[in-house]
């Protein structure tokens, strides 16, 4: 008898237990994310860091990261996170797809998420549409712009980036149909030095707008632009120099995807984020005048109601 | 396709720009120079320059002068080139392994330090530099005077370096020693030479001037620090001395072809959009490798080179 109420009492006590471990458990969602680079990039590494203290702030997210997870142990970084019980293991870059797809599989409970990642079998994708901010900002770029030749700069070229240049080749010839989009590569994420000479070489050659698509290295696009008094625009990153931002915010995204997962309604399927709303952008440059920032606005309306849309590949 | 080679002001803007891009691998090249001469392989290059550049950011932050941003970094770069000498030459450690260990140990040390004593990160800074100093008459000669006499200092010192480093070696007593140290340590013993305070003093001057190829990137060309900003110069730099042939001279006009070369690619992407970008990286290597094969004959390194000298060794 005395055996049989040991056994209720435990049961009790578990189901309590239980009870009081379920819904903490789905309040406080465990995130961990693989990194490519350092999370003091202030660009697209640090953006996404910004994203894990976002869902750390704002649901109380336990959180944990690896900095320069180069391609041969993606597998193994997010798949020891997936085994220690971290809800959601996120890969910052496309380049995390198949090590992304491999761990989805090996660990059904766990959701795994891939930013910028093509659309793939049981992982969560979150892309942004590239051309829509690439055409915002060279729309405003071509407005301002009074040599007509604008530059994009990256360090290799990859299909994210040919499409955000789509989008500005477009924007900057709706506002200058005359005007010329040069296009470069440095073949380093990071050298900034080199961003600095590939940027004064672009300068040289009349453009008077670039726009950098680099991690570290955009700062050495910035340190030009200052120097030779001409400006950017930008996707990845903030500065004084840029006329404008739409930046693809990558710790928007994160912070969105941990609230979707709270509320269970996160699948593993491909998510676009458009550009619709204003405050995607950042503060405009006294450069730009009134009736073009009016333009930028109308333009985000115009992506909002679907009068204007592209196609990526 | 090469208009820009026609046009004054473009060729000047290119060459200028080649120049820069080359400085870093002379300091570098002129210190692995240096410690390969006297038989010591300095894998370590890419490493100390990160080491200068991380020491040239903290001394111009701490003291507010791109002066002690120079001090500094050659602190950290001879620090470094002692850790080399002290594991290389006298534990006899694999210089190979000793060199890669240092890389990794500076890539490491300094992202977690700049974290620490930056606000904000390195890359946030703006420190002060060496502005260009225009050399009166010489700097108004067209396209000559704009690229080589309108420099900072430290343009000026890696060209003076080059002079420096080839008339030791080769016009004096200790120039000869160190040679005869890389090359036949045991003979050079029996003469009455140093060996170990020879290779010591190669090593950490060496290792200082790879430091202030770093100093060069921070004080004159981005004014600030970040993770990584070496970026392989110290590899090309080594690839520099191979095809220079151990020679100062050939090693300086070897970083000046990648340089040259890495400016004409910059260059001629804008220009032809149609042609792949990776044509124009690879470049430099190609020609490297031409002339590696061809052009500059068969290379002689120093023979007793990477072997750590042992007295007692028969």
């Amino acid at each position: 008898m005395l055996h049989h109420l040991k056994v209720a009492a435990l049961a009790a006590v578990t189901a309590i237990g239980t009870l009081a471990v379920t819904p903490a458990f789905a309040e406080a969602p465990r995130v961990a994310v693989a990194l490519p680079g350092m999370i003091t990039d202030r660009a697209f590494n640090e953006n996404v860091y910004n994203g894990l203290v976002m869902a750390e702030e704002q649901f109380g997210a336990d959180t944990a990261y690896t900095e320069n997870v180069s391609q041969a142990t993606q597998v193994e970084v997010m798949s020891d996170y997936a085994r220690r019980g971290y809800d959601i293991v996120v890969g910052a870059g496309g380049e995390y797809t198949d090590a992304a797809e491999r761990v989805a599989a090996s660990f059904p409970e766990t959701t795994v998420i891939v930013l910028n990642g093509a659309p793939t079998e049981g992982v969560t994708t979150i892309n942004y549409n590239n051309p829509e901010f690439g055409y915002l900002v060279g729309l405003v770029a071509g407005h301002v712009s009074e040599t007509g030749v604008a530059a994009a700069l990256s360090a290799q070229e990859f299909a994210a980036f040919t499409n955000v240049v789509d989008g500005f080749r477009k924007g900057f010839q709706t506002a200058n149909p005359e005007g010329e989009v040069l296009v470069a590569y440095t073949n380093d994420w990071a050298d900034i030095a080199k961003a600095k000479e590939a940027s004064f070489n672009l300068i040289s050659q009349d453009v008077d707008v670039i726009l950098p698509y680099l991690d570290a290295g955009w700062v050495g696009v910035a340190q030009a632009a200052e120097e030779r008094g001409i400006h950017t625009v930008g996707i990845l990153h903030e500065s004084d120099t840029n006329l404008v931002s739409a930046r693809l915010d990558f710790a928007r995204a994160l912070a969105w995807a941990v609230e979707k997962y709270q509320d269970g309604t996160l699948e593993p399927q491909d998510y676009v984020i458009h550009l619709t709303s204003v405050d995607q952008l950042g503060d405009f440059s006294d450069a730009v005048p009134e009736d073009v920032r009016a333009r930028a606005l109308e333009a985000v309306e115009k992506i909002k109601s679907g009068a204007l849309s592209f196609d990526t590949e | 396709m090469f208009e820009f080679l026609i046009n004054p002001a473009q060729l000047a803007d290119v060459l200028s720009t080649a120049l820069r891009l080359s400085i870093p691998l002379i300091f570098a090249a002129m210190g692995g120079l240096l410690c390969e001469r006297a038989g010591v392989f300095n894998i370590a290059l890419e490493g100390q320059i990160l080491f200068g550049a991380f020491g040239a950011a903290v001394g111009a932050y701490y003291f507010g002068s791109p002066y002690a941003g120079l001090l500094v970094a050659i602190g950290f770069g001879m620090l470094s080139g002692l850790l080399l000498a002290i594991l290389g030459i006298s534990l006899r450690v694999n210089q190979i392994v000793v060199g890669i260990a240092i890389i990794l140990f500076a890539t490491g040390f300094t992202s977690f330090m700049s974290r620490l004593l930056f606000p904000g990160g390195g890359n946030s800074l703006t420190l002060d530099g060496f502005g260009p100093i225009n050399i009166p008459i010489l700097s108004d000669i067209p396209i000559v005077g704009k690229v080589l006499f309108a420099q900072n200092g430290l343009v000026y010192g890696a060209l003076l370096l080059v002079l420096a480093i080839n008339f030791l070696l080769f016009r004096t007593r200790a120039g000869m020693s160190i040679r005869a140290v890389g090359e036949t340590p045991s003979a050079a013993d029996a003469a009455g030479i140093h060996v170990f305070r020879t290779r010591y003093a190669c090593v950490i001057t060496g290792s200082a001037m790879a430091a202030l190829g770093g100093a060069y990137l921070v004080l004159t060309q981005v004014l600030l620090f970040s993770d990584k900003m070496s970026a392989g110069k110290g590899f090309i730099a080594l690839a520099a001395i191979v095809l220079g042939r151990w020679q100062p001279k050939l090693a300086f006009m070897a970083c000046l072809l990648f340089g040259f070369f890495d400016a004409v690619q910059l260059r001629l992407q804008f220009n032809n959009p149609e042609i792949p970008f990776q044509v124009f990286a690879a470049l430099p290597y190609l020609v490297s490798i031409l002339a590696l094969v061809g052009l500059m004959g068969r290379a002689n390194p120093p023979s007793s080179i990477g072997r750590p000298y042992d007295r007692e060794m028969r």
